[in-house]
């Protein structure tokens, strides 16, 4: 029983590890993207909106304050 | 009716002309005022020149160069009276709404400190209100912010609703929307006027009232072009006439109140903003129209964004018609711009430290 709950654990750690490297990994391929846009990659990409259309609007809302109000032109 | 008009004006000359060719030919060649072979040659000339000079005035007309009225309270130029915030302070942090109330107080959202602040019309602060946080006036992400003659009425990215404030910039109570605002004007207690967050399909002018209950104006448009490609600011006049200006297309339309389409206009020849793939969404990077306003003579304001010469800082001024009067040209970008009733225009500078304000001069009346 205890060893299936850490084979568990260690299974679920290592995926978000997974994701995480993935994730770096994909910011230094695509080194074009302005900082709004970095930041809603990141957002998208982030475990809790991972998937989640929740998650997807509030980074898209973001992503517009920032062109708006933060992206210098 | 000034087309017809013309049109008739033009047709009756040519039949004259053309009558008056019939008898020239008919004529002993000794009558004629023109010698010779250069009867016909003059007649047509004189042709020409009639119809050039009814569509030339028919063009200027149009034009409204010579509508006494539509001279009248054309934006001349800028003149910056007042700065409010520098790097060397922190008065103002990140800045984002403004209102500006009859008596000159400005009140702005700041968001990197989450308050409401209130200054005098020297720039000087009167009071701070707000705080981070999730309890009545506190903010998690300030945005924007509109006024009545008693109360201010402010929005947040991240909390539902709208809160609204007296003029000490005591919390009263929040408007219950559930969904987050795009953009809003305030025309009164129980006419709140939003425009909901769509990412993806067409936007809706709703308004609301004090209890949080909506009803549809109308829906700018029935297809979206894309995701984020429908989003607009917009403002209204006294008369709910609507003008949008949509952040990512070049596209700047008025609406009557019934959601009739009154003109639509684009400055830089329907140019599309470029998009990227961005975690698989395909997303428009570039803002075509950063804002519009309305000042107290009708006229139309629209801020520019990548696609202008100056982007961020051109102000392309438009009458209640569509006809474009003039360019003005901020000091420094900005996000928004807004004008209160006395004729003051308030921008941003230095990234968001700074509040500019500039007196509009307008043209001189006509005696």
């Amino acid at each position: 029983m205890k060893s299936s709950k850490k084979t568990v654990v260690t299974i679920a750690l290592s995926l978000l590890l997974l994701i995480m490297v993935i994730n770096e990994g994909a910011y230094a391929e695509d080194s074009d993207l302005g900082s709004c846009e970095l930041a809603l990659y990141r957002c998208l990409y982030d475990p809790l909106n991972l998937g989640t259309s929740d998650g997807a609007f509030h980074c898209l809302l973001g992503y517009l304050f920032c062109k708006k109000y933060l992206d210098r032109i | 009716m000034v087309l017809s008009t013309v049109c008739s004006v033009i047709c009756s000359a040519k039949s004259i002309l053309t009558e008056f060719e019939e008898k020239a030919e008919l004529m002993p060649a000794g009558r004629h005022f023109i010698c010779g072979g250069y009867r016909m040659k003059a007649i047509r000339w004189a042709e020409m020149a009639l119809i050039l000079l009814f569509i030339g005035i028919f063009a200027i007309s149009s034009a409204g160069i010579l509508s006494p009225d539509r001279q009248l309270f054309t934006p001349l130029k800028l003149e910056e009276v007042l700065s409010i915030g520098s790097l060397d302070d922190d008065l103002l942090l990140q800045w984002v709404g403004v209102t500006v109330d009859k008596q000159g107080f400005i009140y702005v959202t700041d968001s990197l400190d989450y308050s409401l602040k209130k200054f005098d019309i020297e720039g000087q602060l009167v009071k701070k209100s707000g705080g981070r946080g999730q309890g009545p006036g506190e903010f998690m992400a300030p945005r924007l912010l509109d006024s009545t003659e008693k109360y201010l009425y402010a929005t947040d990215q991240i909390l539902p609703g709208i809160l609204v404030f007296d003029k000490d910039l005591n919390f009263e109570a929040r408007i219950p929307i559930q969904e987050p605002i795009s953009d809003m004007k305030i025309l009164g207690a129980d006419r709140i006027i939003v425009v909901p967050f769509v990412p993806n399909g067409p936007n809706r002018i709703c308004i609301y009232n004090r209890e949080g209950t909506s009803s549809q104006l109308f829906t700018s448009h029935p297809e979206s072009r894309g995701l984020m490609m429908e989003h607009f600011s917009f403002d209204c006049d006294e008369g709910m006439n609507f003008y949008l200006a949509y952040t990512f297309q070049d596209k700047i339309e008025k609406y009557s109140a019934q959601g009739k389409k009154i003109w639509e206009n684009e400055l830089f020849g329907a140019k599309k903003a470029k998009t990227k793939e961005i975690a698989g969404y395909s997303l428009p990077v570039e803002i075509v129209y950063k804002d519009v306003t309305l000042d107290k003579h009708g006229n139309v304001f629209v801020l520019a964004g990548n696609l202008s010469d100056n982007p961020g800082r051109d102000v392309f001024v438009f009458d209640s018609q569509g006809f474009w009067r003039t360019t003005l040209i901020l000091a420094d970008s900005s996000h928004c711009i807004s004008i209160d009733d006395n004729g003051y225009l308030y921008s941003r500078a230095d990234a968001g430290v700074t509040l500019k304000k500039y007196k509009i001069h307008y043209r001189p009346a006509l005696h």
